[in-house]
């Protein structure tokens, strides 16, 4: 008997109500509640998508901006519910989704390793002992007690992936953080994640490099519009996207 | 293994284990810090706030209201402090989820906690200024009794209430933008139907008295004006009543909060 898999999504779908031009006022909810509203408009934003990640493997997700991506991993996240379909995650997961984001600008270094850690599923113990691995991956021995303000962008961008990096888990999620950095930066954390492959634990990674898809990934899905146009190995998805030809799909790969 | 079905989908994921005390206290501190930069001079000015509306109410009512009340401003400053709990406590609950729609949108702790943590703030600093109470009831010369033991148990019970409460608007208030304005209403509505500056048994026939005190905070009050002006213990029965109220309001609080909280991202 096969493993049971990471991650298993079954016709997985997800709808985003339109928000309308009315003020999202308590009289207007109650309205539309009594349905006295009209039909509200939908947006598909995923349709009927399928896909395992095993145990060890890693996946990306690639396609163009729009294609459902963040939508996707946000799903499997818990952030956002799905329409329709199923989705089973076995295993702790950390996604980073945005990276910068989270932390009290009028705080120190110091204090927002251990709020935007405690938030993203460390301990307290686990955290004493990686602060200063922490501190060395961001760069920032000289900012441990600097208020977050003052660092750049770039650097509250390193100081949230190098918390995320240092929490262990079976699955880490990534939505195309590396767009944004320098090229040391992105250095670093592709070290994170031919570590993790090296330590067979997985990865989603959904991004528009993808020479990086190409070496970290196993298998790739390629969406178009919350359409899902092909699931399997990654050359050959890869193959499919830069020719264009998405409408054509990848069979799965065999034994499933 | 967390597992929700519902019509037409299904989820399951082995949820990451947060140390829900420990987020908590990372959250309050850093709101405590920032409102005041944990200051003294921060604390003085909360305390401000409270004092300044002592001064004009007593001064105001002190003849027709207090009159021959022993320890009207006592009284006054009780009032004062317990409904302020009450309302700032629900009015920063209120705004928590869109306040912080970046984490949201982004992490994915429990989101009960950023009420809850939200609400810590103004109980940590309600419970300051109850210790200012206190030493005003010892410089009144109100005397100091082994009741006031009880103290305590009545801002967790006002606690449990604001909390409550505050779980059931804060979700609400991310589908309708304009419940804030409501909730103020209401709160200024609450301010003169609660008995923080008046003798509501002096004017209101038994019957609507009755009516009058099924409102918690105002069975809190009460019990607080007992112990420090009276030195009295209220009732264990009526307290065990308003601490079921208090519970049965977070319970309603938080079944409300998963409802309508498990679609917020989309929402914020």
């Amino acid at each position: 008997m096969m493993p049971e898999p990471l991650v298993e999504v079954s016709h997985l779908t997800k709808e985003f109500r339109v928000a309308s031009a009315r003020p999202r006022s308590l009289f207007n909810q109650l309205r539309r509640t009594l349905w006295l509203g009209g039909p509200r408009r939908r947006f598909r934003a995923l349709s009927d998508v399928t896909f395992w990640l095993e145990e060890g493997e890693s996946l990306g997700l690639v396609g163009n901006n729009g294609a459902g991506k963040s939508t996707l991993l946000r799903i499997l996240s818990g952030i956002y519910r799905p329409t329709s379909g199923s989705c089973r995650v076995r295993g702790r997961l950390t996604p980073v989704l945005e990276l910068g984001v989270g932390m009290s600008l009028d705080l120190s270094v110091r204090e927002n390793v251990f709020l935007y850690g405690a938030m993203i599923g460390f301990r307290r113990e686990p955290l004493q002992q990686h602060f200063d691995e922490i501190i060395a991956f961001a760069g920032l021995e000289d900012f441990v007690e600097a208020r977050v303000r003052e660092l750049s962008t770039g650097m509250r961008q390193r100081l949230t992936f190098a918390i995320n990096a240092q929490l262990d888990s079976d699955l880490l999620l990534i939505d195309d953080i590396l767009a944004v950095g320098d090229r040391t930066f992105r250095e670093k954390a592709y070290g994170v994640f031919y570590q993790r492959r090296r330590e067979r634990k997985s990865l989603i990674l959904a991004s528009h490099d993808l020479d990086a898809v190409g070496e970290l990934c196993d298998r790739s899905l390629l969406l178009d519009h919350g359409e899902q146009r092909a699931f399997g190995p990654t050359p050959e998805v890869l193959e499919l996207y830069t020719s264009g030809d998405g409408a054509k799909s990848v069979g799965a790969a065999p034994g499933r | 293994m967390l597992l929700s079905r519902q019509q037409g989908f299904h989820v399951a994921r082995t949820v990451t284990q947060h140390d829900h005390w420990f987020i908590t206290r990372e959250l309050t501190l850093s709101a405590f810090k920032l409102r005041d930069q944990g200051t003294l001079l921060g604390f003085l000015w909360t305390l401000l706030q409270p004092l300044a509306m002592l001064s004009v109410l007593y001064w105001l009512f002190r003849k027709q209201v207090g009159g021959t009340a022993e320890h009207f401003a006592l009284y006054v400053l009780i009032g004062i402090v317990l409904w302020t709990f009450f309302a700032a406590g629900t009015a920063k609950g209120l705004t928590s989820l869109v306040a912080r729609g970046d984490l949201i949108d982004s992490v994915t702790f429990p989101r009960e906690l950023i009420v809850v943590s939200s609400v810590f703030t103004i109980v940590f600093s309600s419970v300051l200024e109850f210790g200012v109470v206190l030493l005003f009831a010892i410089g009144s010369g109100a005397g100091v009794a082994w009741v006031w033991l009880g103290l305590p148990f009545l801002l967790l019970i006002e606690s449990i209430l604001v909390v409550g409460t505050s779980l059931a608007l804060a979700p609400l208030y991310v589908h309708a933008r304009d419940l804030d304005n409501i909730w103020n209403i209401l709160m200024r509505i609450g301010f003169f139907t609660t008995p923080v500056f008046y003798y509501p048994e002096r004017f209101l026939s038994p019957a609507d008295h009755a009516i009058y005190m099924l409102n918690p905070v105002t069975q809190i009050m009460t019990y607080a004006r007992q112990m420090l002006l009276h030195h009295r213990l209220p009732s264990l029965t009526a307290m065990a009543g308003t601490l079921t109220l208090s519970l049965l309001v977070l319970g309603l609080g938080f079944l409300i909060f998963r409802y309508l909280a498990a679609d917020i991202a989309e929402h914020i």
